[in-house]
């Protein structure tokens, strides 16, 4: 680009930046004039920019560092062999490459062998991304086909992560490409890997980077798929954008590469169909299809060139192997074959041709006979960097539920069908389930996005909105939606499938739902997305006609979420009932009249959505622990209810947001998953500054709560909330070394160290009633210290001097000698503030004088007790629990998401420190002040889809 | 920390700035020194995230190399400047010879890939880096000079806006633009 170029360039871009984003791009085409050079270049700065993120924000010398460790680390396991790594012992190093180090391991409880593949530190240092790939690698442990190897185990130990697998005693095909494979055997390992690839498409994993590194050929000519999803491992964390991950290919990698990957678009099962036609083509040929010198020669290759013909090598080839690698090496996905099945198929019947001589073809000498090479054993692991691509494959799997009573949809498939980071809400299959459109996060606000089912790439239907759009609902043809917008003004507004022809419905409302004719539409005057939110106004249920404009009113009763019968009859909705903290579910006649109560227990239903038969209501409940999906058979006519709830099964924490197709067989879902885990940050007692940036102590999947370091400092003990229990752990300090004390049904919860650091106090619902418990820190000498706590005893602490503990029974405290053996020692309750308050106690002072805490009931604010004067005083607002500081004087608490530090005989209050986005919750100290620490809450919400058709 | 007094280090830097190349290799084992304490601090920690209390060491490193309170500058931003050339020089010679773990063609990649799985740092590949910033440089030399001073130099915006004596929100726009375009750069295939 000449100068004079660049400098209108950088002014266009310059003025594009001072606007907002979305106005740039029309700006640049505007102010261009015609000039598209000026205006591609600008554009494509302006996607550069705004994909920049962090690029180049650690400096040179840091990256140089990290480059060196990351060298250092590939390298540094040696030791291993000899060690053991939880079941395994390690025996000796297969091989090492870009994706980490693979050893001969033997597993000690199951007595065989296994391959072990230590993941490089760099790949699974992002949480997110560790923990999409275990999933994939659960997905595929499941299927159990013999041309896939198999994956026993994702575990962790001792700080590395590592996949255990079936050891195969066979070499790389790419070690046995010295010469020429055989046509006969060129076409019975390619056929085999379609296989393999055909049953993972099935479940709905995409391989990625098919190449031949990661095909085994066992000894007995049989075929072993590697590495199934560990190139998603390499995906930048939530990003999907393929030009960025494309750079990083490798050269190795990428003459495998099909042109979708080379030009960055979404990725799906015929790309492994393409690199299988590389592999096929240059097992035949002894060259590969597109090869340039350089990176940019082929990807030109891969996007344009057109690959030799095999009979041009070898006119004694049949014809219908070069038609069987068009097919495969197709450019156009979509003339491509469509299936690795299909692909298979064509393979089988050239091998049948060939076997029964009516082919042409002629037998080629095996160039170097892999039957006889080698046995020894050497798993080749990827030396080249694996390509990364773009989008993220979808994820499936059989669905088993424990009740087969659940019918149909134990039998569905499931599939994952949005992998945005962050949150998808409110998904509304089309009538025909072929797409869907739902709510999600873009540019800050909420928008609706239409996919197709299987699709990749969303279509923004709600552009230039600055306003939020959710709660978005096809109309019963299908050929409409409804949503909710806050746009001026808000209210329920109708638009075209396409987007297109948006109008208002109704100046208000939430959650619309249409009537079955498509003529009338029915909301909520409020919105509630979740089960637990409780508004002041009961919200009403409102009907109104489209062409009309005509309102008439439901009910006045609290009602939320309705959602029409299919025949019209009824609405049923959910509803908070005055003074109690869940909700349930009710219908009524959609003309009006008297409402039916479906669910009327102690669990929170909600979200009732009707089968497209009418026969079922389906809900949210979480009746079994976890929010999941549940039906009941029910009168659409009557709104009668027979017989019990059953599960339907969906296997996640939480769930919500059904929606049908009109045959009933497809149904979309909002599934989320939740983790916390630990942060922490330096601190200086006497500046009360932090000090450096926090950091991650622990990342994961675990639900970490209230985690308090022990005296000494080096490990924090926790509660663990499991799916249906909640479990005491310890991990070091530094992240590593994770035990669990407790690992039962039993809920155990609020651990406390002893003074001294060798016991633990929690309070724990194994003897019927939650009582205080204390346990060795090895989960040894398990003792029970209250009795017959009726109102369940929590909330324990124990005394500094380590011979008392406190703990909470109803809203009074009690201490309780710890020393008394033998009796029932029994608890003395302690003062109580004025004036009906209630005083939660949080920490116990070094020097033991005091008690620091929140006061609750007809109270809120932070403060403390002392013991001397029997006194309370509130020191702040807020209702995060206060810790002491070694001083005995200052304590430290958290309050959206700042922490605070205040003085007691000052009685100064003082932010010290802004987690930004994230909400610091259960905020600690060490013991010598130098450390804070604090649980990150993070959930992400993806769409799912059960069908019962695939 | 150093074998070289900071008088001797300042002398050889200023001596390198005039144009003695060969002031360069006896700076250089001291970056060395730091790059190799750094790595070891990234190799010590066991898990993601970010190393404890290591963040204020790490921060703009080169400027640990020089005793800046020893040292009365005339012209501490010529010496900044200087300094920045100084490390870009240096780390980009160091990626050069960086003895690589995988064999053949693709060597040149991989710090590249190995740094795409985080995706902060796809300015890892220096060498790269190094020769899209020889490009921008040709056309904008404001910007590449930005990108040295921050990225190499470690340099804050208000330490850059006062070598280049403009304003700090022109130095973050222009940085800005710099990435945007360098990005561009190392993303095409």
């Amino acid at each position: 680009m000449d100068a004079e170029l660049w400098k209108r360039v950088d002014a266009l871009l310059d003025a594009a930046l001072d606007l907002p984003e979305r106005e740039r791009e029309q700006f640049v085409m505007r102010a261009s004039d015609g000039n598209t050079r000026l205006r591609d270049e600008v554009l494509s700065l302006l996607r550069a920019q705004s994909q920049a993120g962090h690029f180049m924000e650690r400096s040179a010398i840091r990256v140089a560092a990290r480059a060196l460790a990351r060298d250092a680390n590939l390298t540094s396991h040696e030791s291993l062999t000899g060690k053991t790594l939880g079941d395994y012992r390690v025996e000796s190093q297969l091989g090492s490459g870009g994706m980490g180090e693979v050893y001969l391991a033997h597993d000690s409880k199951l007595d065989r062998k296994a391959a072990l593949k230590i993941l490089p530190r760099h790949f699974v240092a992002d949480a997110e991304r560790a923990e999409r790939f275990r999933r994939e690698a659960r997905a595929l442990s499941a299927l159990n086909h013999p041309n896939l190897i198999t994956i026993y185990e994702v575990g962790e130990a001792g700080g590395l992560h590592f996949i255990a697998m079936e050891f195969v005693a066979g070499r790389t095909l790419r070690s046995m490409l010295d010469g020429r494979v055989s046509l006969k055997e060129s076409l019975a390992i390619a056929s085999q890997v379609a296989e393999a690839l055909a049953a993972a498409h099935r479940a709905g994993v995409v391989h990625r980077d098919i190449k031949q590194d990661n095909i085994m050929v066992r000894s007995d000519g049989y075929v072993k798929l590697l590495d199934f999803g560990l190139a998603k491992l390499t995906e930048g964390a939530g990003f999907v954008d393929a030009a960025q991950t494309q750079a990083g290919a490798a050269m190795g990698t990428l003459a495998y590469m099909s042109p979708e990957q080379a030009s960055g678009e979404a990725v799906d099962q015929r790309t492994d169909v393409w690199s299988l036609g590389v592999v096929l083509y240059e097992m035949l040929m002894g060259r590969k299809p597109f090869d340039g010198v350089d990176r940019r020669a082929t990807v030109n290759a891969i996007l344009s060139a057109a690959a030799a013909p095999a009979r041009d090598f070898d006119p004694a080839l049949p014809a219908e192997l070069d038609s069987i690698l068009d097919k495969a090496l197709e450019k156009e996905r979509d003339l491509r074959y469509q299936t690795a099945a299909d692909f298979h198929a064509d393979l089988k019947r050239l091998r049948r041709t060939i076997d029964s001589g009516a082919s042409s073809a002629r037998q080629r000498t095996v160039a170097k006979s892999w039957a006889a090479s080698s046995t020894r054993a050497r798993l080749f692991l990827a030396a080249a960097a694996l390509a990364v691509l773009a989008a993220v494959g979808f994820t499936l799997w059989r669905l088993y539920v424990s009740r087969p009573a659940a019918q149909d949809w134990a039998r569905a498939t499931r599939v994952q069908l949005t992998d945005q980071p962050g949150t998808e809400y409110f998904p509304s299959l089309a009538p025909d389930g072929k797409s869907f459109v739902y709510a999600g996060r873009a540019e800050g606000n909420w928008n609706l996005f239409l996919q197709r089912v299987g699709g990749r790439n969303a279509t923004l239907l709600t552009p230039d909105t600055p306003s939020d759009e959710s709660q978005p609902a096809f109309s019963p043809d299908g050929s409409r939606i409804a949503f909710r917008s806050d746009r001026e003004p808000a209210g329920i507004y109708v638009m075209e499938a396409t987007g297109e022809n948006v109008r208002l419905a109704v100046a208000e409302g939430f959650h619309p739902s249409w009537s079955p004719d498509g003529k009338e539409i029915v909301y909520s005057t409020v919105g509630r997305d979740t089960p637990t939110v409780r508004t002041t106004v009961p919200s009403a249920l409102w009907v109104v006609h489209l062409e009309t404009g005509a309102k008439r009113l439901l009910t006045q009763t609290d009602a939320v979420q309705p959602s029409w019968s299919p025949h019209g009859q009824r609405v049923a909705y959910w509803f908070m009932p005055p003074n109690v903290g869940r909700s349930d579910i009710a219908t009524i006649p959609s003309r009006g009249g008297d409402a039916v109560v479906v669910t009327r227990d102690a669990a929170t239903n909600w979200n009732p959505v009707w089968s497209p038969d009418g026969r079922f209501l389906y809900f949210a409940s979480d009746r079994r622990g976890d929010m999941s999906f549940w039906r009941v058979e029910i009168d659409e006519e009557t709104g009668e209810v027979h017989g019990e709830p059953e599960a339907v099964g969906t296997p996640s924490t939480f769930n919500r947001h059904l929606s049908f197709s009109r045959d009933g067989k497809r149904l979309l879902y909002v599934q989320t998953d939740r983790q916390s885990n630990i942060k922490a940050v330096g601190f200086n007692p006497k500046t009360e500054k932090v000090t450096g940036e926090p950091f991650w102590v622990t990342r994961g999947d675990r639900q970490i709560s209230r985690p308090i370091l022990s005296p000494d400092g080096r490990q924090f003990v926790m509660r663990l909330q499991r799916r249906s229990q909640d479990d005491l752990g310890v991990v070091g300090r530094d992240g590593t070394n994770w035990r669990d004390i407790t690992n039962d049904q039993f809920f155990d919860r609020y651990p406390r160290w002893s003074p001294d650091g060798r016991r633990i106090v929690f309070a724990s619902d194994r003897s019927g009633n939650y009582e205080i418990w204390t346990i060795n820190a090895d989960g040894t000498d398990l003792r029970q210290l209250t009795f017959d706590s009726e109102r369940g005893a929590s909330l324990p602490l124990w005394s500094p001097d380590g011979r008392q503990i406190l703990f909470r029974r109803g809203f009074l405290n009690f201490i309780v000698d710890v020393d008394k053996t033998g009796a029932r020692p029994s608890a003395q309750p302690m003062p109580t503030p004025e004036g009906g308050a209630s005083f939660v106690p949080w920490d116990w002072s070094p020097d033991g004088e005091k008690l620091a805490g929140t006061f609750s009931v007809n109270a809120s604010g932070v403060g403390y007790y002392s013991f001397a004067e029997r006194k309370f005083e509130k020191l702040a607002d807020g209702e995060a629990y206060p810790v002491w500081m070694s001083d005995s004087r200052r304590l430290i608490f958290s309050n959206e998401g700042k922490a605070y530090v205040a003085d007691i005989l000052t009685k100064r209050v003082r932010p010290f420190f802004d987690a930004g986005q994230e909400q610091i919750r259960s905020l600690g100290i060490a013991r010598d002040d130098r450390l804070l620490y604090f649980t990150v809450y993070e959930s992400e919400s993806d769409i799912w889809l059960l069908d019962l058709q695939w | 920390m150093s074998p070289l007094g900071s008088h001797e280090l300042t002398e050889l830097l200023v001596a390198w700035s005039d144009g003695d190349e060969s002031a360069l290799e006896r700076l250089a084992p001291l970056v060395h020194t730091e790059l190799r304490r750094l790595a070891s601090h990234y190799m010590s920690r066991e898990r993601g995230g970010h190393l404890l209390q290591t963040s204020a060491l790490i921060n703009e490193a080169y400027v640990r190399l020089i005793d800046w309170k020893a040292v009365r500058w005339q012209n501490r931003a010529h010496f900044f400047g200087v300094a920045a050339r100084m490390m870009r020089r240096i780390l980009v010679d160091f990626a050069r010879q960086r003895p690589r773990v995988e064999h053949g063609t693709e060597a040149r990649h991989i710090s590249l890939e190995g740094a795409l799985t985080v995706t902060d740092e796809k300015g890892s590949d220096l060498l790269a880096l190094d020769e899209a910033l020889e490009g921008l440089s040709k056309i904008d030399e404001r910007k590449s000079r930005i990108v040295e001073l921050r990225f190499f130099g470690g340099l804050s915006v208000e330490e850059t806006a006062e070598v280049l004596k403009v304003a700090p929100v022109t130095v973050m726009r222009e940085w800005s633009k710099a990435k945007a375009w360098l990005y561009r750069e190392l993303s095409s295939p």
